[in-house]
């Protein structure tokens, strides 16, 4: 089942503000995603990181061991999910 | 045809076969504990699975999870909660809800467990550094969150807590350090004090009028109290050609060893009629403090310099 970008965007923020500053790599991230609704892609969740990381919503990193590439959000991203919620 | 023998049975067999017909009787009538309780037997369906209590509930989603064969599991649901699974899909329907459950305040309460974590440690005796702690945190975090653990993760996991480990017994070993110099310190200064009164008691015994000015010392010190020691101490001018004669030039290189004795240089005899105070932050009262224990020890000295010289 498709989902819509702004639910999509809304789980975003669901899964990554109990995060607090800790980093959530992408595979668990896919998995929270998933759960609720199967079939969420990786390319869809990528995109709407992106375009977040160019709004200062998240950022990233890469850890160096496991080579997965870490979110989190940044301050005005909690923010913007403290209104989401 | 009857025998006699047949027909009489002997007590002895009577009572063999009313034992057996007893236990018969009783294996049919008994029941296990769980045939007692085994409710009724009847196909399960999800809304049952659901309506199991909690600790039931983790075993199916552990057995699924374990991938061992669920046919003993499926005959304990059916004995003990009469609940006769017919098809394994729907444990592994059922499992795949309660995973989506349990997963999802995961996350959530990885972060708190972490954030637990990392209070333990920053209120306990261990100083632990920021950037460590936080890098035990993320660590934690991910453990938590990640299903499945790797070897590199439990070895980085492992590394940090030897390295904050390590940060701890450094800083316990760096005090005990400070604390042992520290000693060593102040005992050398307090060997170095001791051995420049020595000396200055050894120079002083050898000459006689040396000896005499100094018991005038003693006698003047000894009147006044301790706490308030004088500033200046006088020494008259006219012996002073004999504290020279006598050699004051060699108590000056033991005196001024130490920072706590005033320098005798035949300078300052020849210049100034007074002893100066220390020129160390000390105050003139600690350093009659630390002079007074050495010239009771050297008048015991005297004492027996001026036997020996009686007796000869």
């Amino acid at each position: 089942m498709k989902i819509s970008l702004p639910v999509l965007r809304a789980k975003l923020l669901r899964a990554l503000k109990p995060c607090g500053n800790y980093w959530l790599d992408e595979d668990t991230l896919h998995i929270q995603l998933n759960l609720a609704h199967p079939g969420v892609g990786r390319d869809e969740i990528l995109l709407v990181l992106r375009s977040w990381k160019d709004k200062d919503y998240v950022d990233f990193r890469v850890d160096e061991i496991s080579g997965l590439t870490e979110w989190r959000l940044t301050e005005s991203g909690r923010k913007l999910a403290g209104k989401a919620s | 045809m009857k025998t006699a023998k047949t027909d009489a049975k002997s007590p002895r067999t009577r009572r063999i076969a009313a034992t057996k017909t007893a236990k018969t009787a009783l294996r049919k009538s008994s029941t296990s504990p769980v045939e007692a309780t085994r409710p009724p037997v009847r196909t399960a369906t999800i809304d049952d699975l659901r309506a199991l209590d909690e600790a039931t509930r983790d075993r199916i989603v552990d057995y699924v999870t374990s991938g061992i064969p669920i046919h003993s599991f499926i005959a304990e649901l059916e004995n003990i909660h009469g609940l006769r699974v017919e098809n394994e899909n729907l444990l592994i329907q059922f499992y795949q809800e309660e995973a989506r459950k349990r997963w999802s305040g995961k996350i959530e309460a990885a972060a708190i467990d972490a954030d637990s974590i990392l209070n333990i440690l920053r209120n306990s005796n261990m100083d632990f550094s920021e950037a460590l702690l936080q890098a035990l945190g993320q660590e934690t975090f991910r453990l938590i969150t990640q299903r499945e653990l790797d070897c590199k993760q439990i070895e980085r996991f492992t590394r940090l807590l030897l390295q904050a480990r390590a940060q701890d017994f450094s800083r316990q070993n760096s005090l005990a350090m400070l604390e042992l110099q520290r000693m060593k310190v102040e005992n050398q200064v307090r060997t170095q004090i001791e051995k420049a009164l020595a000396a200055l008691a050894d120079e002083i015994g050898k000459y006689p009028d040396a000896r005499a000015l100094f018991n005038d010392l003693c006698e003047k010190l000894k009147q006044e109290p301790r706490d308030a020691a004088p500033n200046n101490v006088h020494v008259q001018s006219d012996n002073l050609p004999a504290l020279q004669s006598a050699g004051v030039g060699a108590i000056a290189p033991a005196a001024s060893r130490t920072s706590h004795i005033p320098t005798m240089n035949s300078e300052t005899s020849r210049d100034s009629s007074r002893l100066q105070p220390p020129a160390s932050g000390l105050p003139a009262n600690a350093v009659a403090g630390a002079i007074a224990p050495a010239l009771d020890k050297g008048d015991l000295r005297f004492q027996k310099l001026r036997q020996q010289e009686s007796s000869l």
